[in-house]
């Protein structure tokens, strides 16, 4: 008997897939702009200013696997795997514990 | 800010520590540390930051095949999560405590410890038939893996759930503090307690280094630890290192291989002793 792979990991190898590309694309520009002598950034609105593209690509790194969290969180409430749910929802709350802890010592 | 030449000499040092790492099928993450603190002349803390986030990269970016294989076990890998991101989060306020010689230091044991785990090969645990009735709930991260030699699935059972979670924590910790994936805990967890087979427990643990650095690189990047012109070249380099490593692991010989990776480490041991007790052997730069 073989099985096919659950619909969950087909989500997140596409998620983790696409999120790795992206953030190696937006750091492979900005090296390349750097050795060219250019700086480019990308405009934040509401007058936050401008976003380096290496700072965006690190960005997108970092929340990837939060990312990954949220969709576990989401996809064991739609199968009503609660307790699952409950224990995502506990990874996501010390991930942000942890980011405030360094947000104190900044 | 890092000239030009210094940052194709990161992007090069990421990718040759994380290609030597990938033709063992594991995370270089352990060498880049010690390359940037000893040849880089980096800051420890700086350096620790640009290796969580070039574990994550490298954990995201190699995921999806052993999802798509079956070979990841999700359920499993959320439930010792909140124990590896618990440990990230005490070693994220210790990391800030202790000295940087105590940094070095520990860094040179799990060198050595990881050199000596490099010789002494995993073996395939063996299945145990019964399970601990006190452990019931553990049966529902139970499950089965698709094996291409009997062209079938192979079920397996989580065994010592919370000795894997305890050891989870100390890994979570060792990997906050060092930057690293802290293999040298997760291989003990891994194949002595939880007994999962070897496949389902590399694409497993690959699978958890991801969310468990994150909650430190979040915390470094908060605090600034984290620089651009250092992280960027590194994460990129180690992404594209990880892709050639896996390559070159069809053409050359593991066992070759294998003793190149346990020289390396015991040369970066040995560094890493002498930083810790003051001795600079490196000119500084």
């Amino acid at each position: 008997m073989k099985r096919k792979p659950a619909r969950l990991d087909f989500i997140l190898a596409w998620l983790l897939n696409s999120g790795t590309g992206i953030a190696s694309a937006l750091l492979t520009i900005w090296l390349l702009c750097t050795f060219l002598g250019q700086n480019l950034a990308i405009p934040l609105p509401f007058g936050f200013g401008n976003l380096s593209l290496v700072t965006a690509g690190i960005a997108v790194i970092i929340l990837l696997p939060v990312l990954r969290i949220i969709t576990m969180l989401v996809a064991f409430l739609t199968k009503r795997e609660y307790q699952f749910a409950a224990i995502a929802a506990l990874v996501l709350l010390i991930i942000v514990c942890a980011f405030a802890l360094g947000a104190t010592a900044a | 800010m890092p000239e030009v030449t210094h940052m194709l000499w990161l992007f090069a040092a990421a990718l040759g520590a994380s290609a030597l790492g990938g033709m063992l099928g594991m995370a270089g993450g352990i060498f880049i540390v010690p390359i940037l603190t000893i040849f880089g002349h980096i800051n420890i803390h700086q350096a620790i930051g640009a290796s969580l986030v070039s574990v994550i990269a490298c954990s995201c970016g190699s995921a999806a095949p052993f999802l798509k294989g079956r070979l990841t076990n999700v359920r499993l890998a959320i439930v010792l999560e909140t124990c590896t991101t618990l440990g990230a989060l005490t070693g994220v306020f210790l990391s800030g405590l202790l000295p940087t010689p105590f940094l070095f230091f520990i860094f040179a044991v799990v060198l050595l410890i990881s050199a000596q785990q490099m010789l002494a090969r995993r073996k395939e645990p063996e299945a145990v038939a019964t399970a601990h009735a006190s452990h019931q709930w553990a049966r529902r991260l139970d499950a089965s893996y698709p094996d291409p030699a009997q062209g079938r699935d192979i079920p397996y059972q989580v065994q010592h759930l919370p000795l894997g979670l305890t050891l989870m924590y100390g890994a979570g910790l060792l990997s906050a503090l060092l930057g690293i994936g802290s293999g040298v805990l997760k291989i003990p967890a891994m194949d002595t307690a939880l007994r999962l087979p070897i496949k389902v427990s590399s694409a497993t643990s690959n699978f958890m280094i991801g969310v468990t650095a994150t909650a430190s690189a979040g915390a470094y990047f908060v605090r600034g630890d984290i620089v651009g012109p250092i992280a960027g070249p590194v994460a990129l380099g180690s992404v594209v290192g990880a892709i050639l490593g896996a390559r070159i692991l069809m053409a050359i010989s593991n066992e070759k291989v294998r003793w190149l990776f346990v020289a390396v480490l015991v040369i970066l041991a040995v560094q890493m002793l002498l930083s810790a007790f003051g001795v600079q052997l490196m000119p500084g730069g």
